[in-house]
Parts: C-alpha cells; sequence; structure tokens
C-alpha cells in the first residue's frame, strides 16, 4: 500500500501544474491548430474575459472600461522603451459583440498588439 | 566492580507518521495541481480597422465575414466553411503572404468561430490579419 501511494505521490508531482494566478482556469479557451508555444513576456497583461461586462485580471475583476486606465497606469510604472500588449483568453462561447468591445477598449487604449490565447487543437 | 552496559538506542524510521505525511501531500496534489494542457498564442496585430475610416485608406484584400462555422463568407460572394476557409487562405498564403485580411462577424457570432478563421489565416501564414469592430449603435456613448 505505502507502495502503490508514493508511486501516485511522485505521479502527481511530476506531471501536475499549479494554476497560475494571471491565467484564469475556469475559461474554456476556443481551440486552434496554428499558433506559437504561451509564454508570457514583459509588459504584456493578460486579459481573461468571459463577457464585456466580466473581465478578470491578475484574479480581480474589472470592466471592459477600466482597462485604458489601467494600461496608461502600467504604461506609468514599465520602464522605458517596454511596450504594453495586451493577451487575450477569452472564453469561446462569447460573442463577436462581445470582441468588438474590447477591440474598440484597446483602440482607445493605443494598444495595437493583441494576442489571441487558444488551446492546441487535436489534427 | 561491575560496571552497567551503557544502553544505545537504535534508531527506527516511524513508518505511521510517514504514512500519514505522504498522505497528505497526495491529497494536496490531487486537489490542488491541474494537468498540463498546452496553451497556444496566435498573434494578430491592432487596430481595427475603424467603422469610421473610409476604406480606401486601408488596402484590402480579403474580407471574411464570419456567420458560423459552416458560413464564412469572402469577399462578399464566396461562402465557405471553416475547414475549406484554411485550404482557401494556403492557397492565398501561397500566392502572396502580404495579403490583407480583414475578419468582421455578425454580433451573435460565436467567438471560437472568429477565432477558426483567424487560426486559417495563422496556419496560412498571413500575418496581415485586421479586425471589423461592430459599429455602434446610434446614441451609445464613444
Amino acid at each position: 500500500m505505502i507502495d502503490t501511494i508514493v508511486i501516485l505521490l511522485i505521479f502527481y508531482m511530476t506531471f501536475s501544474r499549479f494554476v497560475e494566478a494571471s491565467r484564469d482556469a475556469a475559461i474554456k479557451l476556443p481551440e486552434s491548430l496554428a499558433g506559437d508555444e504561451f509564454k508570457q513576456m514583459p509588459g504584456q497583461v493578460i486579459v481573461n474575459m468571459f463577457s464585456a461586462n466580466e473581465v478578470t485580471i491578475d484574479k480581480q475583476p474589472y470592466q471592459l472600461s477600466d482597462l485604458p486606465g489601467l494600461i496608461s497606469r502600467m504604461r506609468k510604472t514599465a520602464p522605458d522603451g517596454q511596450k504594453i500588449s495586451i493577451i487575450l483568453r477569452g472564453h469561446r462561447d462569447m460573442t463577436y459583440r462581445d470582441l468588438s468591445d474590447f477591440m474598440k477598449v484597446c483602440a482607445k487604449a493605443g494598444v495595437a498588439d493583441v494576442t489571441f490565447a487558444t488551446l492546441e487543437a487535436s489534427r | 566492580m561491575k560496571l552497567a552496559r551503557r544502553q544505545t538506542k537504535r534508531g527506527r524510521v516511524e513508518i505511521i507518521p510517514m504514512i500519514d505525511t505522504i498522505l497528505i501531500l497526495l491529497i494536496f496534489y490531487m486537489s490542488f495541481s491541474s494537468f498540463k494542457v498546452q496553451e497556444k498564442r496566435i498573434d494578430a496585430r491592432l487596430p481595427i480597422i475603424s467603422t469610421k475610416v473610409a476604406a480606401t485608406k486601408i488596402p484590402l484584400d480579403v474580407s471574411v465575414r464570419v456567420r458560423n462555422k459552416d458560413e464564412i463568407i469572402v469577399n462578399g460572394t464566396t461562402t465557405f466553411d471553416l475547414v475549406s476557409l484554411r485550404d482557401a487562405m494556403q492557397t492565398l498564403g501561397a500566392i502572396g503572404q502580404e495579403a490583407t485580411v480583414v475578419i468582421e462577424a455578425e454580433p451573435d457570432t460565436s467567438y471560437r468561430d472568429v477565432i477558426g478563421a483567424l487560426d486559417a489565416c495563422a496556419l496560412a501564414k498571413l500575418t496581415r490579419v485586421a479586425f471589423r469592430p461592430l459599429a455602434d449603435k446610434p446614441g451609445a456613448t464613444p
């Protein structure tokens, strides 16, 4: 029994990872075949979005309209020359209306680079 | 005089506390961990083409209107589904990767279908992808 428990423990310790605080695990991402490995670079803000009214950044709830203010505060504190960009982790069932609102807010915040997070689709 | 032999304590491994610790660790790992699901990223460049800007200012090569995954209208004429859109974009990508693709959709089109269209562009290595947002409702605050 001890052997089994130890093997199970080693299995879980090896093949599991903890959910990162900036990534909301409840979001079901859309799938894609293309795309690079997910990496968060300096100056990138991860926006978790269920809908236009349900946005979380670093586990803090926000409204989409709060985003320009947040981005401008980040710009002030960012090192010289560091560009602020956004990684959108949008729920697969949100609508284009929500995405459209998000894009308008990005344009208002002066953010040109947006990365869409997806899940690797099985071919 | 007879000297009493000194009692030496022999160390031994306490099995029961060890099992307890291992069990607690096991429960901890089983509860608070998740298996690695590979997340990917697709880069797109904004700003989005504004509905207020005259279309002639931006070189529009291909316009992709997503209604749902089975009804994607390219340049207002040809209707594709997601699979055939991938093939069409591959062909476009083979001709010239400088082509600009503008994606738009119906208000209620699901995000997953929009990302499907973006994925088709990314697979064809078309990097000039923009989104056209929905027009503001009359009287809505900008």
